[in-house]
């Protein structure tokens, strides 16, 4: 699995790192700045909900780019920039749209005993992988098979995420913590952290969950 | 038929374009806000209305009026949430911003199909 990711990744390193130039960094450093703006003024209760909302927008805006990479990769076509940022223009809205409302279902399902929390949680996680479809109706019906085939153990791989990403994260923080540091150098790490970090969780999670992209790797 | 994705799709890239234009214009340091707001405006507004015939070529007029409505909503929410403006005090204000929005976006939509017709006209010629 791990030499197939990096295969693509070797493949088309050019247009990764430019499109990390173009869109991953900057978002990555408005989202976060934008989570110390909420932080600091005083109007906005709850400031803990938007800061991993914005979090997690960050992950799924930036998702289908890399998943169009991903599956003309598997396919054996190749890819160019500008494509890419045409499909994240496209997906963008769409993405926010699902995000922010199973977000919300999320936050207020915390009163039924977590469970729309871990199914909302599951389709935040699963619906930038079915962006081909051209229907909202199609993209579910993917979504629901996917979790009739793998029931929990998709929850398993969001943990691998999130501690691949914690670990990374503290690690570089040991490097930083002897210096004199404000929010900026903070911001600016975990930009780049992402920029390295969420293609290959991209291409993992595409590998994994859409084997009906043509050649299936890693079997 | 009306396309819900085409509708997200325009207010996707619309709010994408709000947010870089307004970083940009921070860099030119203008301390005229009526000014900023007003170019802000236009180009998102002028944006939705030629935007909305492409991805709903069916129903333009409609995605358009809903994706600039809804736009109205979200900003003078995010106005009234984050910022703690009182934007909902005067309600002539809200009607005017309501009524100026969706019709420059319905105008700006017209004539793009204008265009549009009269180039094609101009390529079977």
């Amino acid at each position: 699995m791990i030499r197939d990711i990096s295969d693509i990744f070797n493949r088309n390193i050019v247009t990764i790192l430019l499109f990390n130039l173009v869109l991953v960094i900057p978002i990555s450093f408005f989202s976060f700045t934008a989570i110390q703006y909420f932080y600091v003024i005083d109007t906005v209760e709850m400031d803990n909900l938007i800061a991993l909302f914005l979090i997690i927008i960050n992950f799924t805006a930036l998702f289908p780019p890399f998943f169009y990479l991903a599956s003309k990769d598997l396919q054996d076509q190749p890819c160019k920039l500008i494509d890419m940022v045409k499909v994240f223009f496209r997906n963008f809205g769409y993405m926010s749209f699902i995000t922010i409302l199973f977000f919300m279902i999320g936050a207020f399902g915390s009163f039924f005993l977590f469970i729309p929390t871990v199914l909302s949680i599951i389709v935040i996680f699963l619906i930038p992988l079915f962006t081909d479809k051209h229907n909202i109706r199609d993209a579910f019906k993917g979504i629901w098979n996917v979790m009739k085939k793998e029931h929990i153990l998709i929850l398993l791989d969001i943990f691998i995420v999130l501690s691949l990403n914690l670990l990374v994260w503290s690690g570089s923080l040991y490097l930083l913590a002897g210096l004199e540091n404000n929010g900026l150098v903070y911001i600016t790490v975990r930009a780049l952290l992402n920029a390295l970090l969420f293609p290959l969780i991209y291409f993992y999670l595409t590998i994994k969950y859409r084997d009906d992209l043509g050649e299936v790797y890693g079997k | 038929m009306f396309q819900f994705m085409g509708l997200l799709k325009t207010m996707g890239v619309v709010i994408f374009t709000f947010i870089a234009t307004s970083f940009l214009l921070g860099f030119f340091n203008i301390n005229n806000v009526a000014f900023t707001v007003t170019v802000l405006y236009a180009v998102c507004y002028i944006l939705t209305g030629v935007l909305s015939p492409i991805w709903n070529p069916d129903t333009p007029y409609i995605a358009s009026y809903l994706a600039s409505l809804t736009l109205t909503v979200l900003n003078l929410l995010f106005a009234v949430t984050v910022l703690d403006i009182m934007v909902f005090a005067d309600p002539m204000d809200i009607n005017r911003g309501l009524a100026r929005n969706t019709l420059v976006s319905l105008f700006v939509t017209f004539l793009w199909i204008k265009i549009v017709k009269w180039k094609q006209g101009k390529e079977h010629d």
